[in-house]
């Protein structure tokens, strides 16, 4: 990219500081772009908070654990070398089931075949053969879901499909094996193999992410994405950040800074200034015009193109495609404990890992119909994690933090959340109980964050079968030139990646070449 | 002993269309059906004295205009007619939708109708490809749902992304702005069903209408059965009713025969099943002759009752406010709905096993349009009551809960058409268990499976090429049921493929 000594403007300008913006900042600055961060907030970080919510102990919000990572922006951008450090690069998932047999998933997918079909028999057996099924066919994606795949938006939707199954030049097998995988729901797709349910229940639980039910078409699609998320070892295997997100933020932060992008906290913007269908710089709200060669923005799609694109300029038939805005979302709940949770039958070695209660195969599914219609769902999965157990720091010597997440769970409750809040609190407990007698008795404080709180920044939205395998570029490009989307709608589902980031980066540096290429 | 080329199961519509296409390829075919009458889902039954009805359906699948071609539907006395409009209640107010596009445009706001069009439009095609493609034969059809056909249906290619795996609620908001007409299109698509429109999957339920598709016989279903029951008496069919077959006899791999109540073994190289998939694979073969993969598919297919129906005996004809300027509206299906919410929140409920407060009713007036179903000056009013579960989680069907199910649908017509409580004569109320005895269909799902992209077109039954003609496991037994590949969109195409499958293997040599 070429400066323009004497004339002040961007090559890009960054709207929100999320992980995806920073990410972005950091590699278009790596290419000595200029580059402007513009955060609404006066602390740079997006969504990413870690909350004392008593004193002394402090937890991440939210995303209490990194789903998939972009292992190789933290490689390339040398994160390590600006203070990120990993509590756990890989968890192990443990699935609590009344009575005690817990099902003890370990982190690493080949020691997790061959010891759980050592320890589970049969069921073992059916295990083994679900993971390879799943783990070959994220392979099979895996150009999909890590950029490589340079995918022009296919002519219409229709040929997604197809058109994908010509890029990935599959067998007419394993075309045929997608066409019939892209249908199914997890919980179909697992209960081929499996004939355990709470196992079945577990597997699946993993969807979440993509607000998706495991009950829903379409969802073992997800599944087949977390597994491309390991299938290579280490990269973006479920890890915990030594600090959350918070500490993910301030590595981004000082990388993008080291590189010389510019970071301004405060600066709320209020329109994107769109010229001939093309973006060529944002008005913040005090008036103030910065003008940019390039717009990218971490908020979510709905929020940029109706609220900061100018009315018109992004075309009726995009306008109208924007799905609903989602009407569920995440409860969480952060436990302060004067001792590690009590749960009977596990180790102290397993305690670091995902703790997760499924329940049965309908649970999340009957709890996502309940929160589609606003009411409190009766029972719901959980997924806990100790963040405390590898992350010392985060609790005064001795204490521990349990904190829960409770996906589908209605953003709007018809009695209202101050009425379901209290009542809510007390089922969860009463289910924690139930798996670690004792630990009330080591309760010291909690919070419970729920949608209404305005913590959830970034609105919450399903991914569907055809946002999961469209591809990158196709979801990081608006119809306006010159304005890219780089946050959390545009990850194949609702995770905290940075990929997105990473990938818009690219196409900007790309587009800007072309265009100083041209006289 | 009896002695046929080929024995079909069922004198449903599916079964009576094989019987006809075998027949008419030289094939001795006999038809069985436990029933005292053929017609299974499309037969009139007496409900009250004087009053007759169709007790399952309204309506069911459009049949494909070139099979009421080849069929001399026409000669036998079936003629189609699309419904003229539907129409739909809920506390928003009232909206009416004609079929046809120039009435259309009079009722509907002018913003409105750009949208309902297009999602007309999209739907239609879709249905056309996937007609274009039922009729692709002979070979595997799981190949070609998904390949382009030349021609019009061409733009339409099968799964659609917006189709494939979205949800009813976001394929309606993308075209439509007015929640209410967004309602009444969901009602169209779901009626008879129990679908939450907010997951995903359920935009496929457009393609595949509870109601409103065009192509139904103008006096009701019934007459339809009569048609194809005299179609098949031209043809040479031998139809036997009153007659149960409890047993499919496998030899080696292969059915020979059919064990029949008060007819012994009946003898045929070929068995045509119009049963369901699990009746035929779980009570009428043997297990052990079926491979162990197939029996554990069969269990995953999922079939659940979804529907209850009360049928009235009406004093006179009840009127429909809106009746009163455009009189062929009352002829269409009328649907009570809350909202989307309520449908939502119905399937929540149906889920678990409860019979729900607010579900959606859809009301049809049969005597409108072939007034000798009622004495004369009278009228038969049908209800049908989606979302209502077969199995209750807290017990059996009690009498309190179906007269409970009755006031449902007599509120349902009440806001409807004021006044028509005090007209009734008499009712029938048919839940699922009903349905299942009298049709023989697995608890009660009269479509003979969900309606989920895991289970329509190239994965119904089972996804893979050797299923796609009716063929299964066991040589010899063909299945041509409303289980079959284009069952929930085209009425007799299954019945059809699976008769040109066994036409085939006899040519071929496999079956003699």
């Amino acid at each position: 990219m070429i400066r323009h000594p004497g004339r002040d403007r961007y090559d890009a300008v960054i709207i929100g500081s999320g992980i995806g913006a920073l990410t972005a900042a950091a590699y278009l600055a790596r290419s000595k772009a200029r580059v402007l961060v513009l955060e609404a907030n006066s602390r740079f970080g997006g969504a990413s908070e870690t909350m004392e919510f008593a004193q002394g102990f402090r937890a991440p919000l939210l995303s209490h654990v990194a789903y998939a990572l972009d292992w190789r922006a933290v490689r390339e951008l040398r994160l390590a070398e600006h203070g990120l450090a990993f509590a756990q690069p890989n968890m192990k998932m443990v699935a609590l089931r009344p009575g005690g047999k817990h099902i003890v998933l370990p982190e690493k997918s080949f020691r997790r075949r061959t010891s759980f079909a050592a320890q589970a028999g049969q069921e073992g057996l059916g295990y083994v053969a679900f993971h390879e099924e799943a783990v070959r066919f994220a392979r099979l994606l895996r150009p999909l879901w890590d950029g490589t795949l340079a995918d022009p938006r296919p002519e219409n939707r229709d040929e997604t499909l197809t058109t994908l199954i010509r890029r990935l030049r599959l067998t007419p097998a394993d075309a045929e094996r997608l066409e019939s995988l892209s249908r199914l729901s997890a919980a179909a797709f697992a209960d081929r193999w499996l004939e355990n349910d709470a196992l079945t229940a577990a597997l699946s639980f993993d969807v979440f992410p993509s607000g998706l039910s495991p009950q829903e078409p379409g969802s073992a699609l997800v599944l087949i994405w977390r597994y491309a998320q390991e299938s290579c070892g280490r990269q973006g295997a479920v890890s915990q950040i030594l600090g959350g997100f918070t500490a993910l933020a301030a590595a981004l932060e000082a990388a993008a800074r080291k590189a010389g992008a510019e970071l301004r906290s405060s600066a709320r913007v209020s329109s994107i200034i769109v010229e001939k269908r093309r973006a060529i710089g944002v008005t913040l709200a005090d008036g103030e015009m910065i003008p940019a060669k390039a717009v990218l923005s971490s908020l979510d799609a709905r929020k940029t193109l109706l609220d900061l694109v100018p009315v018109g300029s992004v075309g009726f038939g995009t306008a109208a495609s924007m799905p609903e805005p989602e009407r569920i979302g995440t409860v969480q709940i952060m436990l302060a404990l004067t001792g590690p949770p009590p749960i009977a039958g596990l180790g102290a070695g397993d305690l670091g890992g995902r703790v997760v209660i499924a329940g049965r195969p309908e649970t999340a599914s009957e709890a996502k119909g309940a929160a589609l219609n606003g009411r409190m769902p009766e029972e719901f999965a959980i997924e806990a994690t100790v963040p405390t157990a590898a992350d010392a720091a985060l609790a005064p010597a001795g204490c521990h933090v349990l904190s829960a997440l409770l996906p589908y769970m209605p953003i709007v409750v018809a009695e209202g959340w101050d009425a379901c809040r209290a009542i809510l609190r007390k089922r969860v407990l009463a289910t924690l109980e139930s798996f670690a007698p004792g630990l009330k008795d080591r309760l010291v404080a909690d919070c419970m964050v729920v949608p209404g709180d305005g913590k959830h920044d970034m609105a919450d939205f399903r991914s569907s079968f055809w946002h999961m395998l469209a591809s990158y570029e196709a979801r990081i490009r608006t119809p306006i030139a010159g304005l890219y989307l780089c946050g959390r709608t545009s990850e194949p589902v609702n995770a905290v990646c940075g990929r997105a980031g990473r990938i818009a980066a690219g196409l900007v540096f790309m587009g800007s070449s072309h265009q100083t290429g041209s006289p | 002993m009896d002695r046929f080329d080929a024995a079909v199961i069922g004198a449903g519509p599916e079964g009576l269309v094989a019987a006809v296409t075998l027949a008419r390829a030289g094939l001795r075919v006999v038809l069985l059906d436990k029933a005292d009458a053929p017609g299974g889902r499309a037969a009139t039954h007496e409900f009250h004295p004087g009053f007759r009805a169709s007790l399952f359906a309204d309506e069911l699948p459009a049949i494909p205009h070139r099979l009421y071609r080849k069929l001399n539907l026409a000669r036998h006395g079936a003629i189609l007619s699309p419904a003229p409009a539907s129409v739909c209640v809920s506390s928003e107010g009232v909206s009416l939708l004609f079929a046809d596009e120039a009435r259309l445009s009079r009722t509907v706001p002018a913003a409105a109708l750009p949208g309902i069009l297009a999602f007309r439009r999209e739907t239609e095609a879709l249905q056309s490809a996937i007609e274009a493609r039922a009729f692709l034969s002979p070979g595997p059809l799981q190949r070609r749902w998904f390949r382009a056909v030349p021609g019009p249906a061409r733009a339409a290619s099968w799964p659609a992304g917006g189709w494939g795996a979205a949800s009813l609620a976001d394929a309606l908001a993308v075209r439509i702005a007015e929640p209410h007409l967004r309602l009444h299109l969901a009602a169209d698509a779901v009626s008879g069903r129990a679908v939450s429109p907010f997951l995903a999957g359920t935009a496929l339920h457009a393609l595949a209408p509870g109601v409103g598709r065009s192509g139904q016989p103008a006096a009701g279903l019934g007459r339809l059965a009569v048609a194809l029951v005299r179609a098949a008496e031209t043809a040479g069919v031998a139809i036997r009713c009153g007659v149960e077959v409890t047993d499919i006899r496998v030899a080696h791999g292969r059915a020979t025969a059919v064990l029949a109540t008060g007819q012994g073994q009946i003898e045929a190289a070929a068995i045509i099943s119009a049963l369901d998939l699990r009746q035929t694979f779980f009570n009428l073969v043997p297990w052990s002759a079926l491979p162990a993969a197939a029996v554990k598919r069969a269990e995953r297919f999922r079939m659940v009752g979804q529907r209850a129906r009360v049928l009235f005996a009406l004093d006179r004809p009840p009127e429909l406010p809106l009746a009163r300027e455009s009189p062929d509206a009352a002829c269409g299906p009328i649907h009570v709905a809350e909202s989307l919410q309520a449908l939502s929140q119905a399937h929540d409920v149906w889920r678990v096993g409860v019979i729900p407060h607010w579900p959606l009713v859809t009301l049809r007036v049969p005597s409108f349009a072939d007034p000798r179903l009622a004495p004369i000056g009278k009228a038969v009013m049908t209800a049908t009551i989606s979302a209502v579960p077969t199995s209750l989680f807290d017990g059996n069907w009690t009498d309190s809960r179906r007269a409970k199910l009755a006031a449902t649908a007599l509120d349902a017509a009440e806001r409807a058409m004021p006044g028509v409580s005090a007209l009734v004569l008499g009712h029938q109320i048919i839940a699922g268990p009903d349905i299942e005895a009298a049709l023989g269909v697995t608890d009660g799902d009269i479509e003979g499976g969900e309606l989920a992209p895991d289970q329509v077109l190239g994965f119904r039954p089972f996804g893979g090429a050797q299923w796609q003609d009716g063929r299964t496991p066991v040589q010899g037994l063909y299945l041509a049921g409303p289980s079959a590949a284009a069952a929930p969109f085209l009425l007799g195409v299954s019945g059809e493929r699976a008769a040109l499958s066994v036409a085939a293997d006899f040519k071929s040599g496999h079956l003699r």
